[in-house]
């Protein structure tokens, strides 16, 4: 009988939802159907849909459903998370427009950095039925005693665009907050929303943790179409050219984009969407207030102008970066163009699926090469989409400094019992393998600061308070104001290096710039930045003070991070590229880009070799006073600049000699200057691809202090040991500022394995070296019978590495010889 | 050659550049160091940031170090000998108050604007210090002329120094030509720096050994 009831009420509200979308002139999609259906039987999982196929209704419907009376809640009911603050506004809006279908009475609130402290204050007081937030934003809210109270009759959580989230350690931090919050509120039901991923288990079981049972998977068959268009280059060239960003060919591009169309080109860093925007504003001036520039480092303000700009139709053209990847849902965008290697799949689908935002509709997107080379890695990923395979996305393991500060938030709020913590933290996905001793190890160094400063009295962070009852029990709490004050601050997985504001002096803001950038520049300095071009006035407080300029300049701020290899699956079809170039003279089918490379194609035959499936290519190149080697392994820049190191240390051993090192996609080179004996590689081949000792080996190799210091900037920021700036307390704070690299070097001195210190060198291995990848790709050369030509002029695969040489390089020396060839120049 | 200091003529004032981060001035045996910041480890510890305190030790042996080798008659130091007069416990004091009958000279300071409140018997201390036609000071003052040359701490200056392919950065002494200003580099292990302008004329420590000047 029961049961009856449960199925008729459940027919009820789906009925109900289903009138929502008649209403609308919508017909829910079958998959939709079955979110309601499977979110109204209790269960959790994962919905994994393309971009823009409803897949905000199909997990909201079933929560909204369920409120009743929401006039009477004292708690927050559905807590929907979401990974970029742009994105709320609009999920609010459609969000309302459900809510008002059930009940008109139904309150969505929005709580993340841009909430005012009256409004956040209003929250607390009288929660919404709905709270949209940020993850940075929930941990923030973990760490008020309120927590407990505003989450009290929490039903549901609904994860947007976990994908997005789950690439970093803002997923473990989503993950951690996740734990507490199933760990405190009874029955409560968690759903996320994913775009087509590779290991979408994975991701279903990071969000519903270790212990629940599986989590419900929903996919469609609803298969975007995609199609890609790469601008040519126009004259028929046999070099690849490189280092021009694609702008030497802005005419081409031109020529395909229709003015009076909405468009968005997406450029893969900060500086190059500068450059961008400079060389369209001034070869289209009748655009002038047509076309707006859009990056993280701009004036919110700004930003905002330009994204009601779009949606207003007043701006047609958007050059931006990753800014407005997700979110900030303009209708359909007409026209997409990529400029340079969207360096994934992933990406390269998301960024052309905000020209078709309907189930069904056909996406489009302009590639714009930066490097004539790319045009193969277009053809490989057309290849990709078309044999519908899905990259996976993996979220980071063990970050200890996301744990750190997860712990200090919740001492900040409601106190946590170790041994409670302990077992919710390891029911999560990315902290499931973590060890008691290294558990140990964390609280201790929150305790007591860790071992050397044991003996240390006041030192304090979090204390111990006995519960009044059982005094076996206790719970650990921060009690001092300030350091609450600052924790607060601080939250947050996305550091950065210290920025200055940029303003004019007669006081508005224009946005972000590197403190680095900023001290190069003399009074009097001309600079382009938010599409302006800038003098430099002074510093004052933090702040860099400019007026406009009408003199020209090339001078454009670049921005450190940003660096991206292309992924595994891209770097697998792209050697398959590869091998059907081989077949040019007599292949008639070939597409666009390959037909347009085939000048270049048939220099590198003539030259050297264009290696097929089962070959390995390297090239040596002497001049009168440098030995070059370039190998090209076509495994991403991270694997070529590890392997790069790594052969450099192990000819070293042979025979001593420095090397100067470059990498790319495609494959790296090593560079001596002296008559250096390379084909030693192949007669010793098993030595160089030899697989045990490649760890330590590494560790020898690279100048591994520097790259972990560089990891450790990151740990120290979110770990809490270096406080992010300030900008309202710039003066009465600087006694407190030093930097991450001093914590690493007295750490690394005094204090043996400090596990900060280790996830260092874990994550600079992982993400940096990506020695797992490394491992894969020594093991498949062993396997691939090698080309070693020597060549009599560089051939079109190594130009790109030969010109990169000259902007970029690294190498294999001790500190002191570095240090002799800096001064070298100042000693007489 | 290696250069293991820098001699460097104001007037006829020999002032000696040294590696081991201190000006030495032969002719009146005056030795001077700046921006120590004791104690700076106690600070963040208890401001709940856990920065282990083994430098301090490091600091005090250089020091004597630097003593030992130069035999000065006076120890200045250019200010900031502690970081926070709230990190000064009863050790630290002692140590501090007992530096002039362990190095066996005499020891000046300087007031830093972080000595701000300290309270140490055994160190004659200054805001600013005159002698002949140089002034001591912190934070660097106005000069009413220009042969007076005016040597100070405060800056922390660092220095980068690149080629096409590297780039580190090192403590510095840097000179201001226009003002008259000569910055002494931060003596603290614990003490970070900053990049000093173009226009003023630098010598690197490049290693604990050898200092440099660099020409731009």
């Amino acid at each position: 009988m029961k049961n009856i009831n449960k199925n008729n009420k459940q027919n009820n509200l789906i009925s109900k939802i289903k009138q929502f979308f008649f209403s609308n002139g919508w017909e829910p999609l079958p998959y939709q159907v079955e979110s309601w259906k499977a979110f109204l039987n209790g269960e959790n999982g994962i919905i994994q849909v393309p971009t823009g196929c409803g897949k905000t209704f199909a997990a909201l419907m079933g929560p909204l459903s369920q409120i009743e009376d929401p006039k009477n809640n004292k708690s927050v009911q559905i807590l929907l998370i979401t990974p970029l603050k742009a994105l709320s506004r609009d999920l609010k809006n459609s969000i309302q427009l459900a809510a008002l279908h059930f009940n008109k009475e139904i309150t969505v609130e929005i709580r993340n950095g841009d909430t005012t402290p009256y409004e956040k204050k209003k929250q607390l007081a009288k929660p919404p039925n709905i709270l949209i937030t940020t993850p940075e934003s929930l941990s923030l809210l973990l760490s008020n005693k309120e927590s407990n109270n505003l989450f009290k009759d929490l039903s549901s959580i609904i994860i947007d665009e976990w994908h997005e989230l789950m690439g970093s350690k803002r997923g473990n931090q989503c993950e951690l907050s996740l734990s507490w919050l199933r760990g405190n509120i009874k029955n409560l039901q968690i759903w996320a929303m994913s775009a087509t991923i590779g290991n979408i288990e994975e991701a279903g079981r990071a969000v519903v943790g270790m212990s629940a049972i599986k989590p419900k998977i929903i996919s469609t068959n609803i298969q975007k179409e995609i199609e890609i268009i790469s601008v040519l280059p126009e004259e028929e060239t046999t070099f690849p050219w490189s280092g021009h960003l694609g702008i030497r060919s802005h005419s081409s591009l031109l020529k395909m984009l229709d003015k009076n169309k909405s468009t968005l080109l997406f450029t893969n860093t900060r500086n190059q969407s500068e450059r961008w925007y400079q060389c369209l504003k001034f070869f289209l001036p009748e655009m002038e207030d047509k076309i707006a520039l859009h990056h993280g480092s701009m004036d919110k303000e700004d930003r905002k102008r330009v994204e009601e700009g779009v949606k207003d139709g007043l701006i047609k053209w958007v050059v931006c970066t990753s800014s407005l990847d997700l979110g900030v849902d303009f209708q359909p965008v007409d026209q997409i163009v990529q400029i340079g290697s969207a360096k994934n799949l992933a990406r390269l689908i998301q960024r052309a699926g905000r020209s078709a935002h309907r189930p069904g509709g056909k996406s489009k997107i302009i590639f714009m090469p930066t490097n004539s080379l790319e045009l193969l890695e277009i053809s490989a990923m057309r290849r990709i989409i078309k044999s519908g395979i899905s990259e996976e996305i993996r979220l980071p393991e063990l970050s200890y400094d996301v744990l750190l500060q997860h712990l200090i938030s919740l001492a900040c709020g409601n106190g946590f019992d170790p041994k409670i913590e302990k077992e919710r933290i390891k029911n999560c996905w990315s902290y499931r393998n973590l060890k008691d001793q290294d558990w140990n190890w964390c609280l201790d160094f929150l305790e007591y600061g860790g071992k050397c400063l044991k003996a240390y009295p006041k030192y304090k962070k979090i204390v111990k308070e006995e519960s009044q009852n059982n005094n076996e029990n206790f719970k650990y709490f921060v009690k001092d104001k300030s350091l609450i004050r600052m924790h607060k601050f601080n939250i947050g997985t996305i550091t950065s290096d210290k920025f200055m504001n940029v303003k004019y002096l007669k006081g508005k803001s224009l946005g972000n710039l590197e403190e680095n950038f900023a001290s190069k520049l003399n009074p009097g300095d001309t600079f382009y930045f938010a599409g302006k071009m800038l003098q430099f006035v002074r510093i004052r407080d933090m702040i860099l003070y400019v007026k406009k300029s009408t003199k020209k300049s090339s001078l454009i701020p670049a921005w450190v991070g940003g660096q991206m290899a292309i992924s595994d699956l891209l770097c697998e079809s792209l050697r398959k590229e590869i091998d059907i170039c081989n077949e040019l003279e007599n292949y008639d089918c070939l597409n666009p880009e390959l037909n347009s490379l085939r000048p270049i194609l048939i220099k590198q035959k003539v030259l050297s070799n264009i290696p097929k499936r089962d070959e390995f290519l390297i090239e040596i190149y002497k001049t009168k006073d440098l030995s070059n080697l370039f190998v090209f392994t076509l495994d991403g820049k991270f694997v070529n600049e590890g392997i790069a190191f790594l052969w450099a240390l192990r000819l070293a051993k042979l025979k001593q000699s420095t090397f100067s090192i470059t990498a790319n996609d495609f494959g790296f080179s090593l560079t001596t200057a002296e008559d250096y004996d390379f084909s030693i590689i192949k007669k010793e081949a098993d030595y160089f691809l030899d697989n045990k000792k490649l760890e330590a080996d590494l560790e020898n190799a690279i100048n591994f202090s520097e790259l972990t210091k560089r990891r450790f900037k990151n740990i120290a920021q979110i770990s809490g040991l270096v406080n992010q700036n300030n900008p309202t307390k710039t003066k009465t704070s600087s006694q407190l500022q030093i930097s991450s690299s001093l914590f690493y070097d007295v750490f690394t001195k005094y204090e043996e394995g400090h596990l900060l210190i280790k996830q260092s060198h874990q994550e600079v291995k992982e993400y940096q070296l990506e020695n797992k990848r490394i491992s894969r790709s020594l093991v498949r050369l062993k396997n691939l019978k090698m080309l070693l030509n020597e060549i009599k002029t560089p051939t079109p695969f190594a130009f790109p590495l030969l010109v990169e040489r000259l902007k970029n390089t690294l190498s294999n020396e001790p500190i002191e010889k570095r240090v002799e060839k800096l001064i070298k120049k100042y000693s007489d | 050659m290696k250069k293991s200091s820098f001699k460097f003529f104001w007037e006829d004032t020999l002032l000696e550049m040294l590696p081991s981060r201190a000006l030495f001035l032969p002719e009146t045996k005056e030795l001077l160091i700046c921006d120590i910041h004791l104690g700076k480890a106690e600070y963040f510890q208890q401001n709940g940031i856990p920065l282990t305190n083994n430098s301090d030790k490091n600091n005090f042996t250089r020091i004597k170090k630097i003593v030992k080798k130069y035999s000065p008659q006076k120890l200045i130091i250019l200010g900031d000998l502690f970081h926070s007069k709230y990190s000064i416990d009863e050790t630290l004091q002692k140590k501090v108050e007992d530096l002039p009958e362990l190095l066996k000279t005499n020891v000046e300071l300087v007031l830093g604007n972080h000595d701000v409140g300290c309270n140490i018997k055994n160190i004659k201390i200054f805001d600013i210090r005159n002698s002949k036609n140089i002034i001591f000071s912190h934070e660097p003052v106005k000069l009413g002329d220009n042969r007076t040359l005016n040597i100070c701490g405060h800056y922390h200056p660092k220095i980068y120094i690149k080629n096409k392919s590297d780039k580190l950065s090192f403590r510095c002494f840097a000179m201001d030509m226009n003002k008259n200003v000569l910055f002494i580099p931060a003596f603290g292990d614990l003490t970070g720096g900053y990049p000093c302008k173009k226009s003023f004329r630098k010598w690197a420590i490049v290693s604990e050994e050898e200092i440099i000047e660099i020409k731009s």
